[in-house]
């Protein structure tokens, strides 16, 4: 199963955590960014009409 | 070898006939183990290891994104990114055979579905992502486990807004350990010391739901494990080196393993440990799940196990420990990973087995990892492979020969594995592995000094 969530606006709610993050206008599709509370990364994967797609990325080390 | 692993190996490379067994991961390392013993099989990764020279000279087939590109860090390391890079498909498509069976570190769906049809129309050798989440992510592994005489630390589970940490106390005893569903590098388990360790993170984080037990006071093993078959096979029996100040800022973070320190080890604990790990074993076979996982405890001073985490992937001292059994004439669990994911059926005794396999080895590896709160670029130019001591007092080391496992090592070397120069270091991240063949824990559980010594001084 994927866990996937949508941006609301400029922002999203951290699956792990649940703290709001923002985040940054120059997001690009396929970038990595991090929930800046928690650590855990998300993929921009795509664009739904609710909002840009963040895939977590699981840890490999 | 022995004629029984021989046996074994011949039926994998028959059953792997007319196939290609792809390895995909960041590091090589986590590939290693039956290299150049499975006809088939290739090693895909992202990093331009300097262990790639070794794998080069003993004619092992692999594949390096880095190494390929000649540049390093531009790939975020993921095995699923790194499977998307045009480069990586062109080398399976250029050593792919009418079956193809792609293996991994630690399975994401995302994986699964590339590997399944969404590129490649492969099989996979790893457990499914789901089992995997639900027995190695913290909160569910523990409801999926806490029974049948499984003996987690007392434990609470809950949204930490709506806990306490003075009725915690009461509950569950005087020092606390938190954890969280997942974490991130080494950053997922947090020792609360004082009530206001506790008010930080539930200020940071009132929302998240956390496994909080007890600390029980003790020394920390570990084992391999590999359900084969529907049976539970142990081995790879190790004291779980952490904490150590100059290797991890974590208190929990593990910086290695000794295969020889047996400290509080009776016929009961091995008996004890056998019992609690194959239960775990069991529960998660009647889940459907199969191969490698790993479990962590701590024995504490009365002789009691405590299980204190699954984690439900391959062990990261798998590669090592494979060599080391493999010396000893040992079926090691990474074969019975690969025949139960094959589904080739020999019996084997799983007690028989344990009784063997989890004698102390003179053995150890010790890792260093970045210490910094931001990433490292390495500044210098070490190579992978056998060194010896030359300077006893200043505990300077002297480049023997090229060697990427241990097994190329004498007793008196080290094994020592080194980052390219250049090659970013996320912090907790290894920047120095060390390998040698004796114990490195005095009888109190501390690291010799003479070990940090060494890591230290090449990487200052």
């Amino acid at each position: 199963m994927d866990e996937t969530i949508t941006t609301n606006g400029k922002t999203f709610v951290c699956l792990e955590c649940k703290n709001e993050v923002e985040i940054d206008d120059s997001l690009a599709l396929g970038d990595v960014i991090e929930c800046s509370f928690c650590g855990i990364e998300y993929e921009y994967t795509e664009d739904s009409e609710e909002g840009k797609v963040l895939k977590v990325i699981e840890e490999e080390k | 070898m022995s004629s029984n692993i021989e046996f074994l190996l011949k039926q994998i490379n028959l059953k792997l006939k007319d196939s290609s067994l792809f390895y995909i991961s960041n590091d090589p390392e986590r590939a290693l183990g039956l290299e150049g013993l499975v006809d088939s099989y290739h090693i895909i990764c992202v990093d331009d290891s300097n262990l790639l020279e070794g794998l080069k000279t003993a004619g092992i087939k692999y594949f390096s994104l880095e190494e390929q590109t000649g540049e390093l860090n531009s790939l975020y390391r993921n095995s699923s990114k790194l499977l998307l890079e045009e480069d990586t498909r062109k080398y399976i498509e250029k050593n792919k055979k009418a079956l193809n069976y792609f293996q991994t570190f630690k399975i994401s769906s995302r994986f699964e579905k590339l590997i399944e049809g969404e590129i490649f129309d492969g099989k996979l050798l790893n457990t499914n992502s789901d089992l995997n989440r639900l027995f190695e992510e913290k909160i569910s592994q523990y409801k999926a486990l806490n029974n049948d005489g499984i003996q987690f630390p007392k434990t609470i589970i809950g949204r930490l807004a709506d806990l306490k940490y003075k009725s915690l106390k009461k509950q569950i005893g005087e020092k606390l350990v938190l954890q969280f569903n997942r974490g991130h590098t080494g950053q997922g388990t947090l020792f609360l010391h004082r009530e206001d360790d506790f008010n930080n993170i539930q200020a940071e984080f009132p929302e998240r739901i956390v496994r909080i037990a007890e600390f029980v006071n003790g020394k920390a093993y570990t084992v391999n494990t590999c359900i084969y078959m529907g049976n539970v096979y142990i081995a790879g029996l190790s004291y779980q080196i952490t904490g150590e100040k100059g290797l991890t800022n974590f208190e929990g973070g593990t910086v290695g393993n000794d295969f020889n320190y047996r400290e509080g080890f009776s016929e009961q604990t091995y008996n004890q440990l056998y019992t609690q790990v194959s239960k775990i074993g069991e529960r998660m076979a009647e889940n459907g799940y199969r191969g490698l996982f790993g479990v962590d405890m701590i024995l504490d001073n009365d002789g009691k196990i405590f299980i204190i985490e699954i984690n439900a992937r391959q062990p990261a001292s798998i590669p090592f420990a494979t060599k080391l059994q493999l010396e000893l004439d040992q079926v090691p669990l990474l074969l019975l990973n690969l025949m139960a994911f094959l589904d080739i059926r020999e019996n084997i005794d799983p007690m028989k087995y344990f009784s063997e396999a989890a004698k102390p080895i003179e053995a150890s590896q010790v890792f260093k990892r970045n210490l910094e709160t931001n990433p490292v670029i390495i500044d210098f130019d070490l190579k992978t492979g056998d060194y010896l001591i030359a300077d006893k007092e200043e505990m300077r080391i002297k480049f023997k020969n090229y060697a990427y496992n241990i097994s190329q090592i004498g007793k008196d070397g080290l094994l020592l594995m080194t980052q390219k120069k250049g090659k970013r270091i996320n912090p907790g991240n290894e920047i120095l592995r060390m390998q040698i063949r004796q114990g490195v824990i005095s009888k109190s559980g501390r690291l010799k000094p003479w070990v940090a010594e060494v890591l230290n001084n090449i990487s200052d």
